[in-house]
């Protein structure tokens, strides 16, 4: 906070006609003793613990209750780092600022400007990620598509976002990508997401026979949620016809063992009653995949 | 209150390992323990009674009225529905319950086809269960085999007198790619054959599992769901294993008789019971099993305690240094001087009785609720059933099996794995929290 009215300072005798906000800016500044200091200092650790506390506990609480309130507490996560942050900062401000109306007023400006030129990209994230808490383009626990990022929402900082990828790496991301980035959610809160499996056969297959074995594989699976709908849809290649299966898990972390499993069990079924597959070269579907 | 507490304990027991689960662990080793006290002979042969009893009176009456109404119905006007379908808990025997109904003087008039005769377990060859009930389907339809019928007279034409049964619907299916067959044939074979009267047994949660999956009570309209027997019903239900204990009253039974109530309580409802702790005892299984028999009956089996270990035993002095005196062997059940002075059956072990509870449930992984839904979803199944239904390896499924075995969740009879009753509540509320599609109790 020092850094930045010092900032403003410079930033203040740089600009010729400011003598006035300088005025203000020190009537702002409270005296800095040793004892405020060890406070201020005091204040952080405990902020840092809290926070360091917070992520653990409820971590650790929501992987010990029922799948359905898993979701919620983990939800909880960023509104508690918040409260926390706010407290904080209420506790510095209270300890080295002079706040009154006209002093708050005067030095708004300066610090904005300090702000704007330092600190642009990370204010820029921290003010994306207060919005996102309302607009909830994304949440903790759920599953999201950040441009070439998949994975669950893990983490739900301050500046960023944290996912962690079916290959179990953890990719932090600002939020302020909001701003210029689709953001694909795949359950939204809930804890159910679909799941989407392809399956390619020949033109000459029987399809109702296709369509009823894939709807047996998804309502056989110990995984299907069936509270919700599964469905089958057809597409014309021309080098063959794709079935793409839409079920959903019960629980969206299975969403590849889910998928494994469909396709374990309808590839032996297709075997067993012997349904071709389509005979086309990996250069042919490779072809049609780039014109789509 | 009590209540309340056991449902959080169950909400947060849900989760992967953690320390509550420990400490319900330790609970359950301790409920073990004290369970142990009752010798394994006497426990074995009461749960061999347990099994042997008859389904409880008032399940045998609502089926007999609700049938009896249904086939009127269907008789006066064969546009109304041929089919009956008897909707009970996964741990509830139906299939027995369906016998003992059709056992009783008034259903020998009716012929009746078992399409289910031979079976006493889903066919080995889950592929086979097709063929079995087109065959006997067919079998009946065009003029039925002596050991498929029953009754006064063998139809060789089905008749408004015919009465086919499908004791355990679950036994006609099994949740995989090929096992489906069978039901989807059944729903078809009911619909077009209206010349007979069908009754059908199931338990809830397939019920619930194949209308999703075949819209099946969009066909069978008329379903009857078992409801909570009270009190009252399940005390004179296990008379018959009263019968076989001698329960040795605490000072509290000795010291409330029903006698002593209250004016206020002095009714005919109080006539039926010996006192005052007994009514307290039955309540409170009642309202632990949610009126259901097997639990209860499985509970009950579990509030048993030999005197001599009794934790009661303290509160009488006198009675405790004879047991003591009198103790050789664990295993032997308890008998002594004073029974026989008082002219009690002395080959009848003496047991006190403890408030029956619910066990708590070991710590459960993911896999482990997928295997026990599996279970409770067909009602009882073998280990390769069991494998093909989750789509697991044998080697795998037998491993978390032996696991569930061991901590008393799973048992095994006749060669099939069932849930234990008794965690059948506990683990009905843990599923639900876990987002599985469970039947309603």
């Amino acid at each position: 906070m020092v850094t930045w009215i010092e900032l403003s300072y410079r930033l203040a005798q740089g600009n010729g006609g400011a003598s006035q906000t300088l005025e203000n800016t020190r009537d702002l500044l409270a005296d800095i003793t040793f004892s405020k200091l060890i406070q201020a200092i005091v204040a952080l650790v405990i902020a840092y613990g809290a926070i360091w506390g917070t992520d653990k506990l409820i971590n650790w609480f929501s992987e010990r209750v029922p799948r359905r309130s898993r979701l919620s507490i983990k939800q909880s996560l960023p509104f508690w780092r918040a409260f926390i942050l706010i407290i904080t900062a209420s506790v510095l401000i209270n300890l080295f600022l002079n706040l009154s109306p006209n002093n708050v007023l005067a030095v708004t400006g300066t610090v904005a400007v300090a702000l704007g030129f330092a600190f642009k990209d990370y204010v820029s994230s921290v003010i994306a990620g207060l919005i996102a808490l309302f607009e909830t383009p994304y949440q903790v626990g759920d599953r999201i598509q950040i441009g070439d990022h998949y994975g669950e929402v893990v983490g739900y900082g301050l500046r960023g976002v944290r996912l962690q990828t079916p290959d179990d790496n953890i990719v932090t991301i600002p939020h302020n990508t909001i701003w210029t980035d689709p953001i694909s959610n795949a359950n939204k809160g809930n804890l159910e997401a679909q799941v989407v499996t392809n399956f390619y056969f020949a033109h000459e297959i029987e399809v109702k026979q296709v369509v009823e074995i894939l709807y047996l594989v998804a309502y056989t699976s110990k995984y299907t949620q069936l509270k919700l709908p599964v469905t089958v849809i057809m597409e014309e290649k021309p080098w063959g016809t794709q079935f793409s299966l839409k079920s959903y898990p019960m629980d969206a972390r299975d969403e590849f063992v889910y998928k494994t499993d469909l396709l374990r069990r309808a590839k032996h079924a297709f075997g067993d009653r012997a349904i071709p597959y389509p005979h086309v070269s990996a250069l042919a579907m490779a072809h049609d995949y780039a014109d789509s | 209150m009590t209540s309340i507490i056991e449902q959080f304990k169950i909400w947060f027991s849900n989760g992967n390992g953690n320390q509550i689960a420990q400490s319900v662990g330790l609970e359950s080793e301790f409920q073990n323990s004290d369970r142990a006290s009752l010798p394994s002979a006497i426990a074995k042969s009461l749960k061999h009674s347990i099994r042997q009893l008859h389904s409880p009176a008032p399940y045998v009456q609502s089926v007999q009225s609700a049938l009896e109404s249904a086939l009127n119905r269907w008789r006066e006007n064969p546009d109304e529905p041929n089919c009956l379908v008897v909707l009970g808990s996964p741990v509830e025997p139906v299939a027995r319950l369906l016998r003992d109904v059709l056992d009783t003087e008034d259903r020998q008039t009716l012929n009746m086809v078992k399409l289910q005769h031979q079976w006493t377990a889903r066919p080995h060859n889950y592929h086979s269960i097709y063929d079995q009930l087109v065959q006997g389907i067919e079998a009946s339809a065009s003029g039925a085999t002596p050991s498929q019928t029953d009754g006064a007279e063998s139809p060789n034409v089905p008749s408004p007198n015919t009465l086919a049964v499908i004791p355990c619907l679950d036994w006609c299916f099994l949740r995989c790619v090929d096992g489906l067959k069978g039901v989807d044939y059944l729903r078809g074979s009911i619909l077009r054959d209206r010349s007979r009267f069908w009754l059908i047994g199931c338990n809830r949660w397939a019920w619930k599992y194949l209308d999703h999956v075949h819209q099946i009570s969009a066909y069978f309209e008329q379903t009857l769901s078992l409801q909570p027997l009270s009190s009252l019903d399940l005390k004179e239900w296990m008379m018959p294993l009263a019968s076989e204990i001698e329960l040795k009253e605490s000072k509290g039974d000795q010291q409330n008789p029903v006698d002593s109530v209250t004016p206020d309580e002095s009714s005919d409802e109080f006539e039926a019971w010996s006192s005052k702790d007994e009514k307290r005892y039955f309540d409170s299984l009642a309202s632990t099993t949610s009126g259901l028999s097997s639990v209860a009956a499985h509970l009950w089996l579990r509030s048993l305690r030999l005197p001599s270990q009794d934790s009661d035993e303290s509160d009488d002095s006198d009675e405790s240094n004879s047991h003591d005196s009198n103790k050789s062997d664990s295993d032997t059940p308890q008998t002594d001087s004073s029974q026989t002075q008082n002219g009690s059956d002395s080959s009848k072990p003496v047991v006190r009785r403890k408030k029956a509870s619910l066990p708590s449930l070991p710590k459960l992984t993911a896999d482990d609720r997928y295997l026990l839904f599996s279970l409770l979803l067909h009602g009882g199944m073998n280990l390769s059933h069991l494998s093909l239904s989750l789509g697991d390896d044998d080697g795998k499924v037998r491993a978390r099996m032996q696991m569930l075995q061991r901590a008393g969740v799973i048992e095994r009879s006749h060669r099939l794995l069932e849930v234990n009753p008794a965690f059948y509540p506990s683990l009905q509320a843990d599923l639900s929290q876990n987002n599985f599609l469970v039947g309603d109790d």
